[in-house]
């Protein structure tokens, strides 16, 4: 895999995600107890065997830059060869702007591609979840002899507004190629995962750029359909691109079924993520906690349960949490009720407060405080520290 | 710009090197500071956090009775962010040399052995500590009481229960706090003023006290040849230490310390948002609380994956406890599989142990002790090796050895009923 470049496109927008999103890039949100999104994708990599990833992001980088530094956590710390490193935009000799698209992202850091010995690019989300070894569909592209293959799954009802269709003959070829046409069409959904020949992808983006198009779907992978060998690696297993809180909130609570469609601790294909030095978490003698995922540094003295609980988390005797979602540092004191809701990183819940969502789901933002005996849901009580509400 | 020191250079000198045989079967494949504790940590992890948070960067570790687990721990220092370009984390082993090949036969030795290495060092001040000491100490208030005190040695201190004092070195003071005698292990202690085995000395008295002593005195030792002689030169003072700290010298101390981990007001709390003990930390999942879990009074780390009821216990990373099983007052080390329907009471079960089906082990009271070693296991625990293996449906008593990785028909045979009765050692 050493004839692999990796370019992460992480600038996905946050929008759907509600307060998640505020503070930090779509890559940098947190999932399932202990990882970031991100996460899945570079693990990905890693148990695929590719060394050399760049993560292209501009959307407040801050967060997912702590959260990758040198790429440690990842064995991605490299002295020699390859490794891991997150590029935003930059000003330089010849032009100085954002990220104005995807295309845009890649053709501002062209001289990376093109100084690379990799003969091939393969470019991914950087927050997606699923895990999918990239040897395969990489093998795909060679034996195929395709200047891009594109990895899909079948499409789906909905799918018409939310993916890239393609319609793909019985050799697997892509005869057809439609950006969220709002309408059924063709039988593959893309999920954003392209391998390209590295020559043909540059030769793209310059092409791209003389038309002023600023898109890779649009301007680069569309363009090929019909002109080129353009094939698919269709992927069965479970994926999730997470489009809004309700599909975060269901992805989260199927880490806690029996059997559930990811597993995080599966020694075959482990999730890395950065972890600081934490303390076994301490169940209370009175604690009631089933159908749970619990990571470390907590102290949980009441009833949870079907619920996903990060770092350092504190429930206190007598508090109910049920099919939640609470981020670190969140503390919920005695006789406090929590349902059907996501607490973002430090939110502090007081003695018999109510945080209960009903069909919409409550998110309650980063630092929120909710007073003791408030209902969060009706009141206008809830203190959010810090950001404007 | 380096920031300025609020006294001069301290380097630490870790004593890491004991065989801790009293921990019996958690030592015979590692050396006593790298034996597991409270769950994800291991007992050094104490003395190495207190190093990092009270800005120590200077470590030594000197090591003697199988290192490997210790280093693989360890590695470069990084965890510690003790990997750095100057200082940082180094190991001293014995070694040969031109003019000396010795075994470290005691502490003050073990310094004498790398004399040439504190004699290059440019600390101002030495800070010895044992590896094998839980507690959560502040150094930079010992060493600025020692700087202020104008003496040679200061000795950490602190009151014992009385009738504990015959295990430790027994200081005596005047009313002004002086101290006017020192007794290792007195049979009839005269004061509860415990020595910690911590120590800061200065430069030049250890280099001249080494030099003076260590070439006829190859089993030199703090404790029993040293502090002495600096009580009666008047060299000596101490420093009070209040807090929490157990020497984990025994299975009843490694037992009672996980015992002080628990409760709803801990004797020792583990996780201090501003004292947080730092550890090597492997990538793990999440614990799963499956569907019928109850984990009750319990510290469980993650990667642990719970069926069962746990009560109790202390569960180091990635333990299985299966459906309908049992864990009570236990000690339950990384990676160790619970089959469904086991009973394990009041056991110390170390890493990547498997106990097949409806196993039971253990039980309530303290029994008549070992056979084997009555000293070692007296109370009732019983003590589980590295890797065994137990059959399903086996049964063992209290106060039993265990180290069988394979149960072959040997075995089998010497245990009919497949029960293990108590005080059993087999070491298979």
């Amino acid at each position: 895999m050493d004839s692999v470049l990796t370019m992460i496109l992480a600038g996905g927008s946050p929008d759907g995600l509600g307060p998640l999103g505020r503070d930090r890039a779509k890559t940098a949100i947190p999932f399932g107890g202990r990882y970031r999104l991100i996460d899945f994708s570079l693990s990905n990599c890693v148990n695929s065997g590719l060394r050399t990833i760049y993560i292209l992001t501009q959307y407040n980088p801050r967060s997912l830059r702590r959260h990758v530094r040198l790429g440690r956590p990842w064995d991605l710390d490299r002295s020699i060869t390859g490794g891991v490193r997150v590029l935003l935009p930059y000003s330089g000799a010849h032009q100085t702007s954002w990220y104005r698209g995807t295309a845009d992202a890649l053709l501002q850091n062209l001289d990376i591609i093109r100084r690379s010995t990799s003969r091939y690019v393969l470019i991914l989300s950087g927050d997606h979840i699923y895990k999918m070894d990239y040897r395969e569909l990489f093998h795909r592209h060679i034996v195929t002899g395709a200047r891009l293959t594109v990895g899909t799954r079948l499409r789906r009802h909905g799918d018409e507004h939310r993916f890239g269709l393609l319609d793909v003959d019985p050799r697997g070829q892509v005869v057809g190629f439609r950006e969220k046409p709002g309408e059924p069409y063709g039988t593959d959904a893309s999920m954003g995962i392209y391998c390209f020949e590295k020559d043909y992808l540059i030769q793209g983006l310059h092409e791209a750029a003389a038309r002023g198009g600023t898109d890779l779907v649009r301007e680069v992978v569309m363009p090929a359909v019909g002109r080129e060998s353009v094939t698919t690696y269709r992927f069965d297993g479970y994926w999730e691109d997470v489009p809004d809180l309700e599909a975060f909130y269901r992805a989260n609570l199927l880490l806690v079924d029996a059997a559930p469609p990811i597993a995080l601790d599966d020694p075959g294909w482990p999730i890395y993520t950065h972890m600081e030095s934490e303390s076994p978490t301490w169940f209370g003698p009175e604690a009631e906690v089933e159908r749970c995922i619990v990571a470390a540094g907590g102290r949980i003295a009441g009833r949870v349960t079907d619920s996903v609980l990060f770092p350092q988390v504190e429930v206190a005797p007598g508090a109910i949490v049920q099919g939640a979602v609470l981020f670190s540092g969140c503390k919920v004191a005695a006789g406090a009720r929590v349902h059907r809701a996501i607490l973002d990183k430090g939110v502090r819940i007081g003695e018999g407060a109510r945080v209960v969502g009903t069909e919409r789901l409550l998110v309650l933002p980063k630092g929120s405080v909710v007073p003791a005996g408030v209902d969060a849901a009706t009141s206008g009580a809830v203190l959010v520290r810090g950001v404007e509400r | 710009m380096k920031a300025a020191r609020p006294y001069g250079r301290v380097a630490v000198l870790v004593l890491a090197g004991g065989r801790g045989e009293r921990l019996d079967l958690l030592t015979t494949l590692r050396a006593k500071p790298a034996v597991p504790f409270g769950g994800n940590f291991r007992i050094i992890d104490f003395v190495l956090s207190n190093c990092f948070h009270s800005g120590l960067t200077e470590v030594s570790i000197l090591t003697q009775y199988l290192p490997r687990s210790l280093e693989d721990h360890l590695g470069f220092g990084r965890d510690w962010d003790l990997d750095r370009r100057e200082g940082g984390l180094q190991y001293l082993h014995p070694h040969r040399g031109l003019e000396r090949s010795n075994w470290y036969g005691g502490t003050a030795n073990a310094l004498y052995e790398n004399l040439q290495f504190l004699l290059e060092s440019r600390a101002d001040h030495f800070l010895i500590l044992s590896g094998d000491h839980i507690y959560r100490m502040d150094y930079r208030e010992l060493v600025a009481q020692h700087e202020a005190s104008l003496m040679q040695v200061t000795v950490a201190v602190r009151p014992v229960d009385l009738a504990q004092a015959h295990h430790f070195g027994i200081f005596e003071t005047d009313t002004a706090g002086r101290v006017v005698d020192f007794a290792e292990k007195p049979a009839r202690p005269r004061s509860n003023l415990a020595s910690m085995g911590i120590y800061v000395i200065r430069r030049q008295f250890l280099l001249d006290t080494l030099r003076d002593r260590g070439a006829a005195e190859p089993a030199l030792d703090f404790g029993r040849d040293l502090v002495p002689d600096w009580v009666a030169q008047g060299q000596l003072a101490l420093f009070n230490f209040p807090g929490y700290w157990l020497d984990v010298g025994t299975l009843d101390s490694y037992v009672q310390a996980h015992r002080d981990l628990l409760g709803v007001e801990p004797v020792f709390r583990l996780s201090d948002p501003e004292w947080p003990i730092i550890t090597r930390a492997p990538q793990r999942a999440p614990m799963e609380l499956a569907h019928g879990a109850q984990v009750l009074d319990s510290l469980v780390s993650e990667g642990c994956h719970i069926h069962g009821r746990v009560e109790r216990s202390v569960l180091g990373p990635g333990v299985r406890v299966g459906a309908g099983a049992l864990v009570r007052d236990a000690i339950v080390m990384e990676d160790t599989l619970i089959g469904a329907q086991c009973r394990v009471e009041r056991c110390i079960v170390d890493k990547r142990v498997e106990l097949g089906e409806g196993c039971r082990l253990g039980g309530e009271g303290a029994g008549d002790g070992n056979a084997d070693k009555p000293q070692v296991l007296r109370g009732g625990f019983s003590l589980i090796a590295k890797d065994s293996v137990l059959p399903p449906g086996w049964t063992i008593g209290r106060n039993v050895r265990w180290a069988v990785e394979t149960v072959d028909a040997a075995i089998s045979a010497r245990f009919p009923g497949q029960q293990v009765p108590d005080g059993t050692s087999c070491l298979g």
